[in-house]
Parts: structure tokens; C-alpha cells; sequence
């Protein structure tokens, strides 16, 4: 049986570099793939994944057993950082022309993927953050209305709210790419 | 009987997945499908932009990623040092008072050496103060320029 996240916590604290590894293994890949998705870049996802495993294993040795459940805390961290990281970029934001898709010719289904991944990054990028965060924490990671609820520290009422603006928002986005993005060849 | 309407907005707040809706509401959408082509129509458009979502794939932590943040983990030591600082919080005025008592008896032995130092040098000064009155009685007869060389 896998220990749990707070029996390798109280591990990794003690010093004990494989409960540390299991951790890591464990979480990096959800942290990192919400910090991607969230900022738009693998660099910066890079950063906040390194910031938020300091925050952790700082964590690690007063770690309340019960107080809140790990992965709930680990969601908040990583999304808080990506917010620091979205407000400085927007204070140092110099007039960069906004991405666009790669639209050079290519082997047909991978060109055809390539766009489709990068339409749809473009559309995601340009939600609103707090939309853009319920929607990954609900799609990607995919955790309850309620488990969003909690790591966004709103009502549910209130993540319902904001995903359903977000899905709306994505099928207008995506609706003059919709031939391609959806498969659907005229 | 659940509406046209209602079935769009529980598409935008749930997804296309029936089976992460409010059991309820996941029964009565059920009907309407199979009743209803329009409300196929609205399903079909909410699978193709889950798919669609499904297609936007994150590369995993690369082994160097994975490396860097092994690195972050405390080492045993520090590790012990953090559990004990966040453990004991007393341990720590009791690690302040040793380091202040320690200073403060270093300042101790330090004021008694400079002052047995001291009670010497002033039988040196005045060996010293001797020696100087000697060496200018027996040189008043020499100008200034002698010592800076300039009458030779």
C-alpha cells in the first residue's frame, strides 16, 4: 500500500530523501501541468513548480495532520503563485504581439494537432483568470464543483458560475476555428 | 422534465460527462436525450469541446526538473534543525540564552586579560619613557638636520 501524502511529508521532514522522491513524483506532474496551462509558458510553470516544492517541504515539518487535506493546499499554492507570476508579468508587460498559431506547412495530422493545441492555448490564455482556474482545476485535474469551490475560496454557486463563462466563452473563441479545431472538414 | 435551457447551462457547468453531474439532474438529462435531437446536438458540441480540451497535453517534469527539486528537500540535518525550530519553539529562547551567556563570559575573560595586559605595559612605557629622555639629552646637540640627513 502507497503511503500517504502526509506520512511522506512527516518523512520528508525527518530528512528521508525517498519520501521526498515519492512526493515529487507524485505531484509535480498535476503542479506542473496546472502551472502551464495556467500561464501559457513551460519556463515559468518550471519556476512556480520549484516554488511551490520550497513552500512544501518548508511545509513539510509543521504540517497539521488534519487541518486541511494536502492536495487542496498544494492546488491554492500552485494557483497563488501562478497569480504572483501573471501580476508581474502584467507589470513589466512590454508590447509583445499575442501568440499565434504555427501555421507552416507539415506533415497533415501533425500540423493539424499543432494548430488545434495552439488555438485552443490561445483561447484558454485569453479567459479571465479566476475562469481560466476553475476550468482547469474541473477539466484537467478533475476535482468536484465543491473540491474547486474550496481551493478558490468562493461558493459554489460561484465556480458553476465561472465555468460555465468559461465554456461559453471557449465555444465563441473557437467557433471560427471550429472546421478545424473540431475535426470538422467541410 | 428538464428544458432545453436548463440542459445547456448544466453542459457549461458540468462538461459533457454525465456521470460528474448532480445525480438528478445527470437522470432527467438522460431523458432528454433520448427524446430529444436538439439536446443531442447541444451533447455533441460539449463532447467536441472536452475533446478538444482533452487534446491540449502538458509534457511531464523532465528528469532534470525532477533532480532540481530533489535538491530542494532538506538534507537530515536540516531537516532536524526545521522540525525542531517548528517543534520547540522554547528550544529556541533556551539556544539564544546559551549563545548570549557564552558572548557574555567571552567579554569577561577578555576585560581581565586587556586589564593584566595593561598593569605590564605601563612598566614597559616607562622603561621606554627612560630610555627616550637619555637618547634626546645625549643627542641636543645635534640639529634637526642631522637626523633628516640633510648636513651631511
Amino acid at each position: 500500500m502507497e503511503p500517504d501524502d502526509e506520512a511522506l511529508l512527516a518523512r520528508s521532514a525527518a530528512g528521508d530523501r525517498q519520501a521526498s522522491a515519492l512526493l515529487i513524483n507524485r505531484h509535480s506532474p498535476r503542479v506542473l501541468s496546472l502551472g502551464q496551462r495556467m500561464l501559457g509558458s513551460r519556463e515559468d510553470a518550471e519556476d512556480v513548480c520549484q516554488d511551490v516544492f520550497i513552500k512544501m517541504f518548508r511545509q513539510a515539518a509543521s504540517w497539521e495532520s488534519g487541518k486541511a487535506k494536502f492536495t487542496t493546499w498544494l492546488h491554492r499554492v500552485t494557483l497563488n503563485a501562478c497569480y504572483d507570476r501573471l501580476r508581474r508579468k502584467r507589470e513589466t508587460a512590454m508590447d509583445e504581439p499575442p501568440e499565434q498559431p504555427d501555421d507552416r506547412p507539415g506533415p497533415a495530422s501533425q500540423m493539424l494537432a499543432a494548430q488545434r493545441q495552439a488555438r485552443l492555448k490561445i483561447a484558454i490564455d485569453a479567459l479571465p483568470e479566476r475562469q481560466r482556474a476553475a476550468l482547469l482545476l474541473s477539466h484537467y485535474e478533475e476535482l468536484s464543483n465543491i473540491e474547486t469551490a474550496d481551493i478558490l475560496e468562493i461558493s459554489v454557486e460561484a465556480v458553476e458560475s465561472l465555468l460555465g463563462r468559461a465554456r461559453r466563452s471557449l465555444r465563441q473563441a473557437l467557433a471560427q476555428e471550429r472546421h478545424t479545431l473540431l475535426g470538422e472538414v467541410d | 422534465m428538464m428544458t432545453l435551457d436548463h440542459f445547456e447551462l448544466c453542459l457549461d457547468r458540468y462538461g459533457s460527462d454525465l456521470g460528474r453531474w448532480p445525480a438528478e439532474a445527470a437522470d432527467e438529462a438522460s431523458a432528454l436525450l433520448d427524446t430529444s435531437e436538439a439536446a443531442r446536438s447541444l451533447h455533441q458540441d460539449a463532447l467536441s469541446l472536452d475533446d478538444a480540451l482533452n487534446a491540449y497535453e502538458v509534457a511531464p517534469p523532465s528528469a532534470a526538473l525532477e533532480a532540481a527539486l530533489l535538491d530542494l528537500a532538506l538534507p537530515p540535518a536540516s531537516a532536524s534543525a526545521a522540525k525542531q525550530q517548528a517543534g520547540r519553539k522554547r528550544g529556541l529562547f533556551d539556544w539564544f540564552d546559551l549563545r548570549i551567556a557564552s558572548t557574555a563570559a567571552a567579554g569577561v575573560f577578555c576585560a581581565a586579560v586587556g586589564f593584566v595586559i595593561g598593569l605590564q605595559s605601563i612598566d614597559t612605557i616607562q622603561t621606554q619613557t627612560d630610555a627616550e629622555a637619555f637618547l634626546m639629552a645625549s643627542s641636543s646637540s645635534l640639529s634637526a638636520d642631522f637626523w633628516s640627513g640633510d648636513s651631511l
